[in-house]
């Protein structure tokens, strides 16, 4: 029901109006006497519409119309004078004090009704507008939410990047990433250089939701230096899983070696990535060979990868299909052959910021390329170093001895068993590698001499050489009432940590005289790796027993 | 398997990559990787041990071998990718000298 303020001093035109308003509609009428009450009914009664007389005492209806208006800004509150003037002065100072309207006295229905109808229907319209902003305004900040929230997750991952200016070179817009634009560059433990650049289908929020699963698993298998073919069967198999029919991401991924001067690449959907020599010529064009990741089950995935030779100072063009897909002003494409073109014709060092000038120009000032990925990488002269974590603990000693019978010595691998049970010890895990060459050079010396007594210096050539091992694997074969025992102790001597390893086993024995190598023959290196290794080889019992200490 | 080898797009180098332990339970696969005609007609030959977590000394003299397999025909062999310990074991034997380490 709308309800009414009628304002007027004399009771007679209250009496008057009350009952018109009613013979018209079902309105609620509440009244007031002068313009200061005027002002205190229309804050208590927040009226929808206000008839106002303008000539009264203690507050005239110009005061109060002006200071109802000021507190009403967001809402139209129509306001509309009852007057016996008629002199177009009052009346333009009657719209000024915020009126909205007026009507003459004497009063005619029909004029009434048709002028409160419309100015009613002129504040409904005003509150839609209203709700419809306000709701509008709370799309739109939930919105930049979303926006700060994507932003926030690419600039942590972009952060978690490896992004050496000499060596990546890269524009990637804000928008284009909340567009599901991929770009990941990170370096392996050997110094390879990864990247993934892709495109997710959709827009928005759940496009760049499935960058998530890319970045983990992408970060986590560089890091364990995995082949570009794994981490791509990796990625498509997760994205397969969770991603929803339809969605998918176009994405190029490549493992450059910096050592072997090698790039793999494997490219499933994107615009093809151009590879130039140091002089600018162009050296080969790497066409996407696969399906987009996300779409193919682990089974019908294929995860062949092409190879690239490469050289020091080559520069490679990765680019998200925004740059082809750009549209000038007459609705004309950027193309690969356009960007081809520009690649070739720019001298190396301006060649990505002419790139990226080159496509401006086309699609015209101000236009924003917001859907633009664009990358350049150069293929450094050599691995950078990465720096190791340094880890210092105090020391505990401890000692424990171990076994083996014929029974572990057939069984596949004891060496890789003692050093797994080794490196549980305190502070050995970082020598894990050293002490498996000692170990495992050890083992072997003492069964294939001292327990199978097989002659090392048949090791002559490639077949003998496969002999010796043939030997060795009989030998175990028909072994009995065979012991190998391996003391492990630490040591503390002058300062220093030690880890002792003592060997005793049941052969004969073997001749322990130091064997001339010149690095031509095919044996008697075993020792020359121990001594070197250790800091002390010592052998007794006739070569059956071997003592070694390492400094941990 | 253990040892895999990849020839490169142009066919000119051939990569062969040993996984986990290089030594005498490798052998006969990693014969079987350069004793081929791919091999054999590739120009350059890598030894890849990013993979590679630990070599004994008769990953040396297979090696060895395979360098003098090889050694008719004028290519080069490189091995990539060591890690620190292999490198050392690489030095300690003079390897570094025979074959190029990168």
């Amino acid at each position: 029901m709308k309800k009414i303020l009628v304002v007027d001093d004399l009771e007679p035109n209250r009496i008057l109006l009350r009952k018109m308003l009613l013979a018209l509609n079902d309105y609620e009428v509440v009244e007031a006497v002068n313009g200061r009450e005027a002002v205190e009914k229309f804050r208590e009664e927040k009226p929808d519409l206000v008839l106002m007389d303008i000539m009264m005492p203690d507050g005239d209806g110009f005061e109060a119309a002006s200071e109802i208006k000021s507190r009403t800004i967001a809402e139209y509150t129509p306001i509309i004078f009852l007057t016996a003037l008629s002199a177009e002065s009052a009346l333009s100072q009657a719209l000024a004090s915020g009126g909205d309207d007026f009507i003459s006295k004497p009063f005619n229905v029909d004029i009434l009704k048709a002028k409160i109808n419309a100015h009613l229907r002129i504040r409904e319209l005003n509150q839609q507008l209203n709700e419809n902003n306000i709701l509008l305004a709370e799309l739109n900040n939930k919105l930049e939410n979303e926006h700060e929230l994507i932003e926030h997750f690419f600039d942590s991952t972009i952060e978690q990047s490896f992004l050496d200016e000499n060596i990546i070179r890269y524009s990637m817009s804000s928008l284009s990433t909340f567009n599901g634009d991929v770009l990941f560059v990170q370096r392996s433990p050997t110094g390879s250089i990864y990247l993934i650049i892709g495109d997710f289908t959709g827009h928005g929020l759940t496009a760049a939701m499935g960058t998530l699963p890319v970045a983990v698993i992408f970060f986590k298998m560089v890091e364990e230096n995995m082949p570009v073919a794994d981490i791509a069967t990796e990625i498509n198999s997760q994205l397969h899983k969770l991603m929803p029919h339809g969605m998918f991401l176009v994405a190029t991924l490549i493992e450059l070696d910096v050592q072997a001067k090698v790039m793999s690449v494997w490219a499933g959907g994107m615009p093809s990535s151009y590879h130039l020599s140091a002089s600018g010529e162009l050296m080969g064009v790497i066409h996407s060979q696969h399906m987009p990741l996300g779409i193919l089950s682990d089974d019908e995935f294929d995860s062949s990868v092409q190879y690239f030779e490469v050289s020091e100072n080559d520069r490679f063009y990765f680019c998200s299909d925004g740059i082809v897909e750009s549209k000038n002003s007459a609705g004309e494409l950027f193309g690969e052959r356009r960007l081809k073109e520009i690649l070739l014709a720019t001298e190396t060092q301006q060649r990505f910021d002419n790139l990226l000038q080159a496509l401006d120009e086309f699609t015209g000032e101000g236009t924003p390329n917001d859907d633009v990925t664009f990358v350049e990488l150069t293929c450094p002269a050599k691995i950078l170093p990465i720096a190791e974590a340094v880890n210092s603990d105090t020391m505990v000693c401890w000692k424990f001895s171990i076994v083996l019978t014929e029974k572990e010595i057939q069984s596949l691998n004891p060496v890789k068993n003692l050093i797994d049970i080794l490196v549980a010890m305190p502070h050995i895990s970082r020598h894990k590698n050293i002490l498996h060459i000692i170990l495992s050079e050890l083992y072997c010396n003492s069964l294939e001499h001292s327990i199978l007594n097989i002659n090392s210096g048949n090791k002559q050539d490639e077949d003998s050489f496969a002999d010796y091992y043939q030997q060795r694997q009989n030998g175990i074969q028909t072994l009995a009432d065979t012991t190998m025992q391996f003391d492990f102790s630490t040591l503390f001597i002058e300062d220093n940590y030690y880890l002792k390893m003592e060997l005793s086993d049941s052969g004969c024995g073997f001749k322990f005289a130091e064997s001339e190598n010149d690095g031509t023959l095919l044996h008697g290196r075993g020792l020359a790796i121990i001594r070197d290794l250790c800091e002390q080889l010592q052998f007794s019992e006739d070569g059956r027993s071997v003592k070694i200490l390492y400094k941990i | 398997m253990n040892v895999e080898s990849v020839l490169s797009e142009n066919g000119l180098t051939l990569t062969i990559s040993i996984w986990g332990e290089f030594n005498f339970m490798v052998l006969n696969e990693f014969r079987a990787a350069y004793n081929n005609d791919t091999a054999r007609s590739a120009k350059n030959i890598i030894i890849d041990l990013r993979k590679t977590e630990t070599i004994d000394s008769s990953a040396l003299g297979m090696l060895l071998n395979m360098q003098r397999s090889l050694k008719k025909s004028n290519r080069e062999i490189r091995i990539i990718n060591c890690n620190e310990v292999v490198k050392r074991i690489f030095a300690i034997t003079h390897f570094d000298k025979k074959f190029v380490i990168e």
